[in-house]
């Protein structure tokens, strides 16, 4: 007994270490309560819940909220594997009668373990596992006594119905039917008529109740349920063997190797390197979401390849840090535009959480909004926590007390939100708002109206002037720069390396738009302007060697600008 | 056990009895919904309230100096009514006031405040028993979840009679819109479906037909109202598009580029086009007839170069045609009936009191979607006398939008965002014999705080005389089938 306790506890505490570390490392399951269904404490949910008709999802919207707290979400996440592991090694005994069945058991929640680790894979799954193991062994259970046997299994397929999904109630049928035949010793007009009933009990689900049968084929770890079935049933052939037997040897590569060709054949049409992708785009999400600019920073800083989908969170984090104008030309993609994130529907998450933070610091409330809205509306299940957060808040900053409290009261009722609830009411208190500005329309395009709008709207916010005077520079508007520089720019502002540059070439280049109104230049800058000239305008240098000569430029607008082929507006 | 029950029984009594040790304030609850001095059908649901921030409430309904019941609650669900009590009430009430006293209390106080009393007025005429709405989240393009729903407004049952969900496929969840009801007929009906399963579906009792209106100049119709007949359904035909306000509280403008009217004969299967209202230069919207059927009413503005920039200056203003249903043709002379240029504004959702005496309509400041303006008010012209009606009671310093006429012409439903100035809910008014609307109300909710925490508006609230009988499945299949295309006639 003690052995047994104490083999459950290292396994226990090893587990929970590893979803820790790795909820830490990688910002993967653990980081899913943001998008975890809209769970209060109230009636509301589960009126929800008598909608969608989904135990398990209810149960798992209500146990991922937990996942806010990492430590308790590699908890749940532990528990879930180690119940996995009691109930098979219960029910292998059941099945096979031998009681050498510890190590085989340990396989499929290893598996289980691998694959909760991977966000994509819905904590629902995991519990309908948990869920699947429970009532099988409950329906093993059942064999000593007929009558109790045909009670219990109207109780089962009673449950089932209401608890699992279309495809998970045929493998369970499925499951279930293939035990009555191995454990019953009836005759095979007996094995079809139960064959039929069970087949037939799942195709009235299927045209009855699930009306959307077909798309869950399509969705992208539906078949990965296949696996279990199937393991199931290896490990049934395989555990009759004598386990001091050498056949045993062989048992565990064997079941590694049919699990293995499940997860390849499930994941044929998958990519990992777009999963990759989303789980990158995930790190860099919940760092926008908690304003930690440096480590958006760091993380691209370390990125290998550097790609479109990042450069908008670069982009942002440089802003907000008032570093834009240095990053600039250091990309190494040579984006023609800043790119202003715009969020289509069903875009992902991440897309459209960037295009809300993004909007709000350019000044675009009511677009910002709109976006928080679509964030719910765009996922079939709708009512994410982020979804109501990020509204609470946006509309705590412009003040829309009633609004607020709105969202704020709904997340009240949640229990992990009471902090962040107390700290908007505290602004709604003392009137921590934004300034509300002029009047100006968003129009979805072109992009650089909006920037112009945006930096229109309120000249004091650095976030709409960088983000325009940057795309002007390079779109190359060289003139509309100019002009908005002489309009808004005091003379003595200590002005970004970037925009000196540009204003001192403006200045050499008789720009219209510049003209009678002078700025703040550093000597250095000047200093530099003219080594640059020197050699631009030394004839004698052919065009490789001039590029050559001014590479210490490069990162300069003139570089930019002049080195290019294309020309200046 | 037996301790346990008596427990349950003094628990129960303490409940049930009545509350001493009052002391009286000078000033009336404020309680939410505002159910002080409204005037309501003795046909409708309990008006459950709640009182904010106390810890206890405790309210006594008086008729005839009796109290003939009390209830109790708390801030979080407010009191709860029971319904059949209720009802005898208003029955017994009818003609004639109901006086309500509210107390409350705190935990930690041993007295009750009881509040100045407020009276409840139960009209003479009935309501009809339905009103039928569409919910959707308030975004601007936001579709995952919506349906029509129908409410029981005699009691709190809310029913789908047909959500986006049951049509949803691999490329996701369409739009469902634009419910219209025959005659206040629940079984005679249409919506349009869009982007899945895209078409017009017209219920007919038992008969339910998926439509394409598209023809060669005609694109699929929007803001339907069918004819007192249930021949014809007349639609507005407009290209929409929309802008949002960097900040401005009415955070989106919306704008039709282009608007036209057209008519359809169900019985035909035909569209009907008039020349005149398919016209570029002129926009033409939201059409409505007059219960007697003899007039066709709309909006109408002229069309501006520069959108979305210029939309403010796009003002609707309301005309009418004659209709003659034998041949569906519109009259020659179309008339005037509020002009923009008289009151400066855009005047929207004309719609005629069963006694074909009243117009009532939104007004706002510009543009063709009064939902986004918070300065839009719902106005009333005396088609008689040509008189504006006094409804400065109707409004709020929030939206005031799509409303409606009970078939008996005594009851209002319009929808307003005064609530938290985002979310739409319905209210309900009384409209007096002798043409006086009375102070509206929140549509009674089970539990006080619902429409605080529903994330849903209602949209285009419709009275219907029944429930709807059309099974949702039988709708199911009808949208989900190919739809049957249509002839024009010019």
């Amino acid at each position: 007994m003690q052995q047994k306790i104490s083999e459950y506890t290292f396994l226990t505490l090893i587990s929970t270490a590893f979803f820790f570390i790795w909820g830490i490392l990688f910002s993967g399951h653990i980081n899913a309560w943001y998008w975890a269904n809209f769970f209060t404490t109230d009636i509301s949910f589960f009126n929800y819940f008598l909608k969608e008709r989904d135990l398990l999802q209810y149960i798992a919207s209500f146990l991922v909220l937990f996942f806010k707290w990492n430590w308790i979400g590699a908890f749940i996440l532990t528990s879930s594997v180690i119940c996995i592991y009691l109930l098979t090694r219960r029910l292998l005994r059941k099945l096979t009668f031998s009681s050498n069945t510890n190590i085989i058991s340990i396989i499929p929640c290893i598996t289980l373990f691998a694959l909760q680790i991977h966000r994509a894979f819905p904590f629902r799954k995991t519990l309908f596992i948990v869920c699947f193991l429970l009532f099988l062994l409950i329906f093993i259970w059942s064999f000593k006594n007929s009558r109790l046997h045909v009670f219990i299994s109207i109780i089962l397929l009673i449950l089932s119905l209401w608890i699992f999904d279309g495809v998970e109630k045929v493998y369970f049928y499925t499951v279930c039917l293939i035990t009555e035949i191995l454990l019953s010793k009836k005759s095979l007009k007996y094995y079809l008529s139960t064959a039929f009933a069970i087949f037939d009990i799942s195709f009235i689900v299927f045209f009855f109740q699930e009306k959307d049968f077909l798309p869950h084929f399509k969705e992208p770890f539906a078949l990965q349920l296949i696996i279990f079935p199937i393991f199931i049933i290896t490990l049934l052939f395989l555990s009759k063997t004598n386990f001091k037997n050498i056949k045993i040897v062989l048992c565990i590569p064997v079941s590694i190797l049919i699990c293995f060709l499940c997860f390849l054949f499930e994941t044929k049409n998958y990519s990992f390197e777009e999963q990759q992708q989303y789980e990158k785009l995930f790190c860099y999400n919940k760092a926008v979401i908690s304003n930690d600019y440096n480590e958006i920073i760091n993380l691209a800083e370390n990125e290998k390849q550097k790609t479109t989908e990042l450069f908008p969170f670069v982009v942002y984090a440089h802003a907000q840090q008032g570093n834009l104008t240095e990053f600039l030309f250091q990309y190494p993609i040579n984006s023609k535009t800043l790119f202003l994130p715009y969020a289509l529907p069903n875009s992902p998450v991440q897309t459209t959480t960037l295009a809300i933070f993004f909007n709000r610091a350019l000044g675009f409330q009511n677009e910002a909004i709109h976006q928080a809205f679509s964030l719910s509306a765009n996922h079939i299940n709708g009512d994410e926590m982020l979804s109501a957060y990020l509204l609470a808040k946006l509309q705590t900053e412009r003040g829309d007390s009633l609004l607020a409290e709105k969202y704020l009261h709904l997340m009240s009722k949640t229990i992990v939100n009471n902090s962040f609830v107390q700290e908007q009411r505290a602004k709604l208190q003392n009137k921590e708002f934004l300034i509300p500005t002029d009047s100006l329309l968003y129009v979805d395009s072109p992009q650089l109206n909006n920037l112009m709008s945006a930096f229109i709207c309120n000249p004091r916010n650095q976030f709409a002037r960088d983000m325009l005077l940057c795309t002007l520079l390079q779109q190359r508007e060289y003139n509309l720069f100019c002009g908005f520089c002489t309009r808004y720019i005091d003379s003595n502002e200590v002005l970004p390396t970037l925009y000196q540059e540009a204003l001192l070439m403006a200045q050499n280049m008789g720009i219209s738009t510049i003209k009678g109104k002078s700025f703040n230049i550093d000597e250095q800058i000047l200093h530099r302007w003219q080594e640059f000239v020197k050699i631009f305008n030394n004839t004698q240098l052919d065009n490789r060697s001039r590029q050559i000569a001014l590479r210490p430029f490069r990162y300069t607008w003139w570089y930019y600008c002049l080195m290019s082929s294309e020309k200046i507006n | 056990m037996r301790k346990f029950i008596i427990c349950i029984f003094g628990i129960i009594l303490f409940a049930c009895s009545k509350v001493d040790n009052r002391v009286k304030i000078n000033q009336q609850p404020s309680i939410f919904p505002d159910y002080i001095g409204v005037t309501m059908p003795q046909n409708i649901a309990p008006p459950t309230f709640t009182v904010k921030n106390v810890d206890k409430i405790y309210a006594e309904f008086i008729f005839n100096g009796e109290i003939q019941f009390s209830c109790t609650g708390n801030s979080k669900r407010g009191i709860s009514i029971p319904i059949r009590k209720w009802e005898n009430l208003a029955k017994k009430a009818k003609n004639s006031i109901i006086t309500v006293v509210v107390c409350t209390k705190e935990n930690d106080e041993d007295f009750w405040k009881e509040y100045l009393s407020f009276n409840i007025s139960i009209a003479n005429e009935l309501i009809d028993g339905y009103i039928t709405y569409r919910l959707i989240k308030p975004g601007y393009e936001l579709w995952d979840r919506m349906g029509i729903y129908q409410r029981n407004i005699t009691n709190y049952d809310e029913k789908a009679i047909f959500e986006n969900r049951q049509q949803e496929s691999k490329n996701g969840r369409g739009c469902i819109n634009c419910h219209s009801f025959c005659e206040y007929n629940a079984d005679t009906f249409m919506f349009h479906a869009r982007f899945i399963n895209p078409g017009t579906t017209i219920a007919i009792n038992d008969e339910i037909k998926h439509l394409d209106l598209k023809t060669e100049i005609t694109q699929n119709g929007t803001y339907p109202k069918w004819h007192p007949s249930a021949r014809y359904i007349a639609y507005a035909l407009c290209s929409t598009s929309q802008a949002f306000h960097v900040y401005n509280p009415n955070r989106i403008s919306v704008y039709d580029t282009k608007s036209d009217l057209m008519i359809y004969d169900v019985q035909k299967k035909e569209v009907i086009v008039d020349n005149r209202f398919v016209n570029s230069s002129q926009l033409e919207t939201f059409p409505s007839w007059s219960p007697d059927g003899k007039w066709l009413y709309f909006s109408s503005a002229m069309q501006v170069g520069n959108l979305p920039h210029d939309n403010d200056k796009i003002k609707y203003g309301i005309y009418r045609v004659s209709f003659n249903q034998e041949t569906a043709n519109l009259g020659d002379s179309i008339e005037c009936i509020i002009s923009p240029d008289s009151t400066n504004k855009t005047q929207l959702f004309a719609r005629i009191s069963p006694d074909n005496r009243y117009l009532l309509y939104t007004e706002a400041d510009y543009g063709t979607f009064p939902i986004w303006h918070h300065e839009a008010d719902l106005k009333m012209l005396d088609l008689e006398s040509r008189q504006n009606v006094d409804t400065k009671i109707l409004n709020s310093p929030s939206v005031e939008s799509y409303h409606s006429w009970s078939s008996n012409g005594r009851w209002i439903v319009f929808s307003s965002r005064r609530t938290d100035r985002l979310y739409t809910r319905l209210y309900l008014a009384y409209f007096d014999e002798n043409g006086h609307f009375h102070k509206p109300f929140l549509l009674p909710q089970k539990s006080a705080n619902f429409d605080f925490e529903r994330m849903y508006s209602y949209n285009i609230p419709e009275f219907t005389k029944g429930a709807t009988k059309i099974p949702s499945y039988k709708i199911e299949k009808a949208v989900k089938s190919q739809p049957i295309s249509s002839k024009l006639r010019k």
